[in-house]
């Protein structure tokens, strides 16, 4: 595809996001006309499974000209890669992190009759440890961050009344997004997909299947709507947001043609629905004005002739709300480099918009950094047009821009110093996690051996023991095999690690240890080891063998049993020698009471 | 209305490029899970998107566990549509 097309695209489809975006997620780069292009590294965290949100920042970054090496964390461990200064995070540096929050971890089921103090606390805590996040990232890593806060869920329970409820999942987002916009924010770019589930249809955006299914954020079907929004956001990290607005004049901001129709022949007013129209465009374009946005003219017109149509009795707009005004029989290329060297500012600050494609064609090519809207069709959807493409979101939050009062700021920043989450052992510790390992019950074979077949990550031999398999293992009590549960104080994550040990002589040999990713990295492993060595010591073994097999997704565990105090005997094969009576590994993991 | 089963693997093989372009036009139809790079259960997921779009068609979620080859997806597409 040629750059400049793809480049040019308000909303890029589908097949862009899956086709090239998965290239250059893959490593590769698709545009070779554009091989300096300046190089990003962005990494993308959260709750959920963000493997197609990679894929829309791949393109949304090369649509804002940048060359983008892009990463993620594992399903589920990202406050893990936040707190702990050793994973990979730290070791990628990114230059933004992408933080995609889903509503589960955001809210609390608090009874419908608590307080609204009551849910403030509650509220407060959740912002309070956002912000140490935040915090955190910005001061050791320099990261700059965009944080995606997610819709409510889509349903209304009690309807109208459900918006006066303070303990309603609306009341406390909408409570934590204001809370957090009023803190001081590290310049962090917030993202609303309430905002965004309403201009995109909630129902088929969101829609819980997709949830349900595989994690995912946001249908796939919403992506391409989604990368304008995520570019916006790029944009405000980066310091590259468009500033100005520059309208062609003649079926742009009236309807007709003013050196044909005259002033009082061009459609403007309330005579008739395309009048109307326009008028509410001009609203729109003086509202953008009134909010910073610098507006130009850049037409094809007598300069004289075309400042006529702003003394129209109804023109809502004036000649002197323009800080450029270039009107000339020259091409828009060349008019718009003039308006940005009188403005002193950049192309790339540039939006312009114009009805005629071949002019809108002329500047895509010639000026690829400048945005260009093409509006054709109905007056009526002008605006949505503009809008579709987030040019003048302002996500971030500083107080030079505003003139709050502090005091939000100050009780925020207060609340980071009292956070609890500052670093890995606090936070894991504050999980309040216990753990049980048991021999499987009749009922629980079916998910151990689920378990096995699904896990890629956490998953030492991937061996993929069916049915059969394991019960011939449960056949031998010498065998110790254990399915392992975790509850957190969040809830019951269920058995979610399972690992059969073969009992020889006086050796184990650890012959499937698999976990589900969303609870590793938080001692749960070392836990579990830990009562692996207690029931083999109680068995009379005095040695623990366990051996890793690569695969292509496994390499989260190639250093486990080294972590876990396991000597390397062999390529790949490790002992633990209980004659030595090995010390318990740390583990924030507490034994469940029987 | 009915379309042609040559016409819906044209249609579909096309929708699969998208997802690997690096499959020759000849591989397609032979391909599956086992011989193609990148296709694991998200990638299914996104065949679906496109399937839907490019047919006007839903096929449902709880059909990917078990959509493993171009042939299996083809034949998904003809139920709903030859």
């Amino acid at each position: 595809m040629i750059y400049n097309d793809f480049r040019s695209k308000v909303t890029p489809s589908l097949a862009d996001i899956l086709s090239l975006g998965g290239r250059i997620v893959s490593g590769s780069w698709p545009f070779p006309e554009v091989a300096d292009a300046r190089e990003i590294k962005v990494h993308v965290m959260g709750t959920a499974t963000t493997d197609m949100l990679l894929r829309c920042v791949a393109v949304a970054c090369a649509q804002e000209g940048l060359r983008p090496k892009v990463s993620q964390s594992l399903y589920g461990a990202f406050m893990q890669d936040v707190l702990n200064p050793a994973s990979e995070l730290y070791s990628i540096k990114p230059d933004i992190v992408l933080i995609v929050s889903d509503w589960h971890s955001l809210v609390a089921d608090i009874p419908p009759s608590a307080s609204n103090d009551e849910v403030a606390l509650i509220v407060d805590a959740k912002v309070s440890e956002i912000l140490s996040i935040w915090k955190r990232l910005t001061e050791t890593l320099g990261v700059k961050i965009v944080h995606q806060f997610p819709p409510p869920p889509p349903y209304r329970l009690t309807g109208l009344a459900e918006k006066f409820l303070p303990v309603s999942y609306s009341n406390q987002l909408r409570s934590l997004f204001e809370k957090l916009w009023n803190a001081e924010t590290y310049g962090v770019q917030m993202l609303d997909l309430e905002q965004f589930a309403l201009e995109n249809g909630s129902k088929s955006t969101f829609a819980p299947r997709v949830w349900y299914g595989a994690k995912l954020p946001i249908e796939n079907s919403g992506l391409p709507g989604y990368v304008p929004l995520l570019r916006s956001a790029l944009r405000g990290a980066l310091n590259t947001v468009k500033k100005a607005l520059v309208l062609d004049l003649d079926n742009t901001l009236w309807g007709g043609v003013i050196g044909d129709d005259g002033v009082d022949g061009i459609k403007l007013g309330t005579s008739d629905a395309r009048s109307e129209a326009f008028s509410a465009f001009q609203a729109y374009v003086k509202s953008l004005a009134a909010r910073g946005v610098i507006l130009a003219v850049c037409s094809k017109n007598d300069p004289e002739i075309a400042k006529l149509g702003f003394a129209h009795i109804a023109s809502i707009l004036k000649y002197e709300d323009f800080a450029a005004f270039e009107c000339s029989w020259g091409d828009k290329a060349s008019g718009l480099r003039k308006i940005a060297k009188n403005l002193n500012i950049g192309l790339d600050s540039l939006v312009f918009v114009d009805d005629n494609p071949v002019e809108c064609g002329l500047v895509q090519q010639e000026l690829p950094m400048v945005a260009t809207v093409h509006l054709d069709g109905d007056p009526a959807d002008f605006v949505t047009k503009i809008e579709d493409g987030y040019w003048f979101q302002f996500q971030k939050y500083s107080r030079e821009d505003f003139s709050r009062t502090g005091a939000y700021s100050a009780r925020a920043a207060a609340l980071v110093e009292q956070s609890s989450a500052t670093d890995l052992p606090t936070y894991l510790k504050g999980l309040e996690m216990v753990g049980m390992v048991l021999r499987p019950e009749e009922n629980q074979i079916e998910r151990v051996v689920q378990l096995g077949q699904k896990t890629n990550q956490f998953n030492l031999l991937t061996r993929r023991y069916d049915e059969e398999t394991i019960r011939a293992y449960l056949a031998n009590e010498e065998n110790i095999v254990f399915a392992c549960s975790l509850k957190d104080k969040f809830g019951d994550h269920g058995l979610v690690s399972v690992l059969i040990g073969e009992a020889k002589g006086k050796e184990l040999r650890i012959v499937e240890w698999v976990m589900s990713c969303r609870v590793f990295s938080r001692t749960f492993e070392q836990f579990i080891i830990n009562e692996v060595i207690a029931a083999s010591v109680a068995r009379g073994i005095t040695k623990i063998v366990g051996s890793y097999q690569a695969t292509a997704k496994n390499a989260v565990v190639s250093e486990l049993y080294a972590q876990l105090g396991f000597v390397l005997v062999d390529e790949n094969l490790w002992e633990l020698d209980l004659t030595q009576s090995p010390a318990a590994v740390e583990t924030f993991v507490a034994l469940a009471s029987s | 209305m009915s379309v042609a089963p040559d016409r819906i693997r044209k249609r579909l093989a096309r929708v699969f490029m998208i997802m690997f372009p690096a499959k020759s036009g000849e591989e397609i139809p032979e391909a599956t899970m086992e011989n193609t790079d990148g296709w694991d259960s998200l990638a299914t997921l996104s065949l679906f998107t496109l399937t839907d779009e490019e047919f006007g068609i839903k096929l449902g979620l709880d059909l990917i566990g078990e959509t493993k080859s171009f042939h299996k997806l083809e034949a998904l597409v003809i139920e709903k549509v030859g």
